[in-house]
């Protein structure tokens, strides 16, 4: 049994919506379950997103939970390198 | 086999319900509403209308291109169930709305899906995550490039236009399920938004034997929605 870990990533956000709820594409898949996305939305308690720094297209960098039973990382920081 | 709710077809012996809201006058001659005590917060509900308008046989077309069945093609809109037959769903005007499930009867068949194994808590989860959505703008520009890219057909790598928001009606319903599961709904994809169609062809949902209930002649208000 795995249950969950909070990993590093680097990826780029390849949605965010009005409402906030944004996925990110890793550049690597990340952890057992070798997921390939993560997600964040403002209702995700604790979690550190930049939003008025951030936009689709972007490369970021910044840590996820990911759990053994979910396809989809929860994406807990958003870094914006500086050249972004 | 998918279960409708067909007003082609309603049970004449259809057991009577007390409506606790105002009701159009066109659906009071029809006599018949949904039962919407079958249903529960964050279900899922499919909507083709019986008379195909011009849009809605453009998405059909754009479905069927995209390498759907008929069965799936042929669902036109979605839209999110929140309580008591009130829904959320993505109209091109106003945007992102609240309104009555009725208003679909009788010209529309509808189709209830549901996550299998869901408790109320998880439903209600769900529901409070698709009202996020609430007051946006449809994404406009963005669905003629949906369209377009669906036209070359979904089997193949085309992608959709996932820089700008997509919110289509279909998109409230996936995105409420990701965000609160962590998961992906099966065939579909959390970078690019998911068809009516698709929300019928996945197997991550089931469908929901919803029945019809016989009008009273008179409406019962204020008093809730009860079964007699």
């Amino acid at each position: 049994m795995f249950g969950s870990a909070k990993l590093e990533f680097e990826g780029e956000i390849v949605r965010i919506e009005p409402d906030g709820f944004g996925v990110v594409r890793f550049d690597k898949a990340i952890g057992p379950k070798a997921n390939t996305h993560g997600v964040f939305s403002p209702s995700q308690e604790g979690a550190d997103i930049p939003y008025e720094r951030i936009k689709p297209g972007m490369h970021v960098s910044g840590q996820v939970v990911v759990q053994d039973d979910r396809e989809l990382g929860s994406i807990q920081k958003i870094e914006v390198p500086l050249q972004d | 086999m998918q279960l409708e709710l067909d007003p082609r077809e309603v049970p004449v012996d259809a057991a009577p319900l007390s409506a606790s809201h105002t009701l159009s006058p066109r659906l009071r001659a029809f006599g018949f509403v949904p039962d919407v005590t079958v249903l529960r917060p964050g279900d899922l509900i499919l909507v083709r209308p019986i008379r195909p308008t011009i849009a809605s046989r453009v998405i059909e077309f754009a479905q069927t291109r995209a390498g759907f069945v008929p069965d799936n093609a042929r669902w036109t809109h979605a839209a999110v169930h929140l309580y008591d037959g009130m829904v959320i769903e993505a109209a091109k005007r106003p945007g992102i709305v609240q309104r009555r499930l009725e208003e679909d009867v009788p010209k529309n068949v509808m189709r209830i899906r549901r996550v299998p194994g869901f408790s109320n808590t998880d439903m209600y989860e769900m529901a409070l995550r698709a009202t996020t959505k609430l007051g946006q703008k449809y994404a406009n520009v963005n669905i003629l490039m949906l369209g377009l890219a669906m036209l070359q057909g979904l089997w193949k790598s085309a992608r959709y236009p996932s820089e700008r928001s997509i919110n289509i009606c279909s998109v409230v319903y996936s995105d409420a399920y990701s965000a609160y599961t962590g998961r992906i709904l099966e065939g579909c994809s959390i970078e690019n938004p998911p068809t009516p169609a698709h929300l019928s062809a996945t197997r991550s949902l089931v469908d929901v034997d919803v029945g019809w209930r016989k009008l009273k002649a008179r409406a019962a208000w204020p008093h809730p929605t009860t079964p007699d």
